[in-house]
């Protein structure tokens, strides 16, 4: 590991540290929630503005604000579950001690943050949406696996920011739901320093070994998981709840909708101007 | 309702498609998708959704094991060849 990584790893735990919380007392959850509420900030929501949207009720509307915000934060809870895994089989696994002290307390924050979506989705819609990825295993070459898995954090973190950063700041939501997203964000702020330099870092240091051929693999899964990570924005189970008609299909017209290529792109946009500026990427792509 | 050759014929379709590792001649039923790396991990969450579509309904995708994205014919077997 460089000085740097070393370096931002001791100011982050000092502040992480600073800001230590205990979980369970930190924020109140009602016993129920009114749903004739805004859960996050309609911009954000996947059918914002298309027909199916300007059909719907500001009742309904905000239902499905219920909804959404039930997926997203059911995507926080598989996305910080496997980020654990990935995170505690790093533990002592370098030679960098302060490296090893921030990822405890990244182990730390992150298993707070799904104890606070968890809690959301079990205690208010009575479960979380399942997780329709799957890994299969394959081979790496050295330092591959290390990269995607922090290219891996990264997306999913960056874009999960935007939304927090949204709601949190938007009046129109509801106390609560802004209140885990602000916490979320506040948290996660130093989780995207710590993954942008170590992102960094590895590229610089395992790339100009890889071949083009794995360059070129490394570049095409960003691009795939940067999708991937998008359509899961999309959950047809949203809209089955919501008994909207023919949810599959409401899904592919709406992930390929011309509204939601911009929100995506505005979303995604200082994560892939950072990737380009590394080097990581060669150009911003569409999503 | 769809016979058997016309739903593989549906997913070999939708493996062209998402996949610009192998042509319209090279891809058979058996092919393998994972091994050849036709498909990663990543487009399989794609392919549940279009599966769901197909037969309108949920998975438990706790039961859903690797082997099942195989080839198109195990895809075929798992979700379309006896009542689940």
């Amino acid at each position: 590991m460089s000085q740097d990584i070393s370096k931002v790893a001791k100011i982050l735990t000092a502040q992480s540290i600073k800001g230590f919380y205990n979980p369970f007392t930190h924020i109140k959850f009602p016993e129920t929630l009114d749903r004739r509420n805004w859960f996050t900030s309609p911009e954000l929501i996947s059918i914002y503005g298309s027909s199916e949207w300007e059909a719907l009720s500001e009742e309904q509307r905000q239902t499905l604000s219920f909804f959404e915000t039930v997926n997203f934060f059911s995507l926080n809870v598989h996305g910080e579950k496997s980020l654990l895994e990935g995170l505690s089989r790093r533990l002592y696994d370098n030679n960098d001690a302060d490296v090893t002290d921030y990822i405890h307390h990244f182990i730390d924050e992150e298993n707070k943050h799904m104890y606070f979506f968890g809690t959301f989705c079990e205690k208010y819609a009575g479960k979380i949406y399942p997780d329709r990825k799957l890994i299969f295993p394959r081979e790496y070459a050295e330092g591959e696996e290390e990269f995607l898995f922090f290219i891996k954090v990264f997306v999913f973190e960056e874009i999960v920011d935007y939304y927090n950063v949204t709601a949190a700041r938007d009046e129109r939501v509801m106390a609560l739901s802004r209140e885990i997203n602000a916490n979320h964000h506040e948290d996660e702020a130093r989780h995207l320093a710590f993954g942008r330099v170590i992102l960094n870092n590895l590229f610089k240091t395992y790339s100009p070994q890889w071949s083009t051929e794995t360059l070129a693999g490394v570049r095409e899964y960003i691009k795939n998981y940067y999708m991937t990570t998008w359509r899961e924005y999309y959950n047809p189970d949203i809209y089955i709840d919501m008994g909207l008609a023919h949810p599959y299909d409401l899904v592919s017209r709406t992930f390929e909708s011309t509204k939601a290529k911009e929100h995506r792109a505005t979303a995604s946009r200082a994560s892939l101007n950072y990737l380009k500026k590394c080097r990581i990427i060669e150009e911003n792509f569409e999503l | 309702m769809k016979t058997e050759q016309e739903i593989k014929e549906v997913l070999r379709q939708w493996v062209l498609t998402k996949s610009k590792k192998v042509t319209d001649s090279e891809l058979k039923f058996d092919t393998h998708l994972l091994e050849t790396r036709i498909l990663s991990s990543l487009h399989v969450m794609e392919l549940i959704l279009e599966v769901e579509k197909m037969k309108g309904t949920r998975f438990n995708l706790k039961n859903i094991k690797p082997g099942v994205f195989n080839s198109i014919d195990t895809i075929y077997s798992s979700f379309f060849g006896s009542p689940a």
